[in-house]
């Protein structure tokens, strides 16, 4: 009788402190991780699969819906709607206008349904159907065309260590679940280690879905090449970002920010410079926050300068940009504001350089534009950018949820 | 074959290993390709004993090219063994940056673009031990294979159009006629157009000069000049920092150089016809 009056209590006791019992980065936890890798979806059927959403010029109006198929299919769409309340309404339908088999694959196919005409600030939910066969119920949200502060994720370099890749999509999907203002993530490149091998990016698609949060949230993702991504498929994925033969664009991630997505396996000094400067010029007086994002670093942590110092590094300063990303290096940096090759107040930082799964480097912590106030170090981790009136908040957040850095910039 | 040819080949040997350990700067081919199984610390101390037998190596070479030791002494032997190893390191370079871009056709030209690189060490043990004339017909042909491997594998590259090839050109007029903005897109339409000539021109000379019965100096030379005019771009593109990218490649144009000093009088080789 008396255990039975105090099993009410019991209940209200735990339901209080289980989030203190709760492990914070279950992804930690071989047999989690063992359990969500197990539960990806199959892809050698004709139902639909690694799903991702892309974004590249206007994410505040477009977004590129994309999947995969194990067969050719007939009969392909997807379903969406603005998402009203908990009930979900897929009041529009559209199929995708772009299908193909992936090169060297076995009979993969990916579908690219691009959406247009969405309403900033919006989230909307959708619905992948392949034959019959649909996917979970998903949503991601636009970018906003107001001055409303939010937040991007970085990172680069997934290409080896497959686990730590599982790992670091689930704290993607942990972060993005739990923060409302976060949305979209900017990959560096370097998604896995040969571009041209199916497989390899099969395995690394799968895991994408790791990064879809339980209720049922999708990080838009901003491609960059990197140096393993030689080849088709690359553009067969992403739905070839910023053209043919080019993968190189901006992103006005609001009216106030925009992000400019280079490519270091093409050539820095030719077409690629001349539209960086026209691109700059225009950007400049537009945006609050102006960013760059590359695969090989200008100054690296670990290998020696890429292209991008000779080419682009003097238009970053001709037209201030408020940050750069890169990546490569398999280290966490962030360089002192750099100027003329020198350290200089009103220089640019550069961050990075690459953590998404790769083994860690020990960085050259030597290099002079690596010393205080800028920083070197090594784990798996994304990078995390808030964007608001007044500042511009830069962090790094490690494999266990904890910050490895963090600093803030002020408007220039 | 002349003492101060065998000199020649013994200083470029020097130069391309120094030119490997500032290069070791950066994470080596092997660090790269062994990171993931071995680990940061590990790879890191690798590239570290690599960077200092480089350098040793290097300064051991000179030395012992003064005492210039027996070949069946034990310095001889020394000799023998430095160079054994500084010819398997830019081997095992090339073979491991092909590894880590497996299906990227630019690093599977490696091996054969870097021959020259790991023969020439080689035809210097070769020279010492045996310098009959039998073998020093094998060491021509060693060394001219080796060039032509150079060649082809920068021809591919040039004719697929490789990226840092167009900004290598770029940069070198951007160097010569100042950065220019608006002159970026027509500098590449000029650079890939180039590259194709280019392309075409290394294929030539490598027909030229694996004729059979044939030593056409004019051919080791014009090799010789391009050899050295390509690992300068790295330097005009890209500063004089970059220095130690002409100097990796200093065989390029060496061994050219050191066929069309060996090749002094005769067009036609009378030791084989
Ligand atoms: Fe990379």
């Amino acid at each position: 009788m008396k255990t039975k009056a105090l099993a009410p209590l019991g209940l209200l006791i735990f339901t209080f402190f289980s989030p203190v019992f709760a492990q914070p980065s279950p992804w930690l936890d071989e047999e989690y991780l063992e359990q969500r890798t197990s539960q990806l979806t199959p892809t050698r059927s004709a139902a639909p699969s690694q799903w991702r959403v892309i974004w590249t010029k206007e994410p505040s109006t477009r977004a590129t819906v994309s999947w995969t198929t194990g067969k050719k299919g007939s009969e392909h769409r997807l379903m969406y709607g603005v998402r009203s309340s908990d009930d979900p309404k897929l009041t529009e339908s559209i199929k995708p206008q772009k299908n193909g088999a992936y090169s060297s694959a076995r009979g993969e196919y990916f579908h690219h349904a691009r959406l247009s005409g969405l309403s900033p600030s919006t989230t909307y939910d959708f619905q992948i159907e392949s034959d019959g066969h649909q996917s979970p119920l998903m949503h991601f949200t636009t970018a906003p065309a107001d001055d409303r502060t939010f937040r991007v994720l970085f990172g680069g370099d997934s290409r080896t260590g497959i686990e730590v890749r599982a790992q670091v999509n689930l704290l993607i999907a942990d972060l993005s679940e739990k923060d409302n203002q976060l949305i979209g993530f900017a990959h560096g490149g370097d998604y896995i280690v040969s571009g041209r091998s199916w497989s390899q990016w099969s395995t690394w698609l799968s895991q994408h879905e790791l990064t879809v949060a339980n209720s049922g949230k999708v990080l838009p993702i901003i491609p960059t090449r990197g140096n393993h991504d030689g080849g088709p498929l690359y553009d067969e994925i992403f739905d070839t970002p910023g053209g043919k033969d080019k993968n190189y664009f901006f992103t006005r991630l609001s009216p106030d920010v925009a992000l400019v997505t280079l490519n270091t396996e093409i050539s820095a000094g030719g077409e690629q410079r001349f539209w960086l400067g026209q691109t700059l010029a225009s950007l400049r007086s537009q945006v609050r926050w102006l960013l760059a994002e590359y695969h090989r670093p200008a100054w690296p942590a670990v290998k020696s300068p890429g292209a991008a110092k000779k080419f682009w590094v003097p238009l970053f300063e001709k037209f201030n940009l408020d940050l750069v990303v890169e990546s490569d290096g398999h280290v966490i940096k962030r360089t002192v504001p750099i100027r003329n090759e020198k350290k200089d107040p009103t220089g640019i930082v550069y961050v990075g350089e690459g953590g998404l799964g790769v083994p860690q480097r020990k960085p050259k912590s030597d290099r002079w534009y690596l010393q205080q106030p800028g920083m070197t170090g090594a784990g798996h981790h994304v990078m995390r950018v808030e964007f608001s009136k007044t500042k511009m908040d830069y962090e790094v957040i490690l494999l266990d949820g904890k910050q490895g850095d963090n600093y803030e910039f002020s408007v220039r | 074959m002349q003492q101060k040819l065998i000199w020649f080949l013994r200083i470029l040997i020097v130069i391309q290993s120094l030119g490997y350990a500032a290069k070791l700067a950066a994470p080596s081919a092997l660090n790269s390709y062994l990171l993931g199984s071995m680990g940061g610390a590990f790879v890191l101390a690798l590239d570290h004993s690599v960077w200092l037998f480089l350098l040793f190596a290097s300064g051991a070479l000179l030395v012992l090219g003064f005492f210039g030791p027996a070949a069946s002494s034990v310095l001889g032997k020394i000799d023998f063994a430095f160079l054994g190893l500084l010819a398997l390191w830019p081997f095992v370079a090339s073979i491991f940056s092909w590894l880590n871009n497996t299906g990227d056709p630019f690093y599977a030209t490696d091996p054969i673009g870097h021959a020259v690189r790991f023969a020439a060490p080689l035809a210097l043990v070769f020279l010492t031990i045996n310098p009959t004339q039998g073998c020093q017909r094998g060491v021509d042909w060693l060394l001219r294979l080796s060039v032509a491997g150079a060649f082809i594998g920068h021809g591919l590259c040039a004719w697929w159009i490789k990226p840092s090839f167009i900004d290598l050109i770029v940069g070198t007029w951007d160097t010569i006629l100042g950065q220019d903005l608006s002159a970026s897109v027509s500098r590449q339409a000029f650079a890939e157009a180039l590259l194709s000539v280019i392309a075409i021109q290394d294929f030539i000379l490598v027909v030229l000069l694996l004729l059979p019965h044939r030593k056409i100096r004019t051919v080791a030379m014009w090799m010789a000049i391009w050899g050295l005019v390509t690992a300068m771009s790295r330097m005009t593109a890209y500063g004089w920092g970059n220095w130690h990218d002409l100097a990796l490649r200093v065989c390029n144009g060496g061994i050219p150089l050191f066929l069309w000093y060996s090749w002094k009088q005769p067009t036609i080789d009378r030791t084989n016809s």
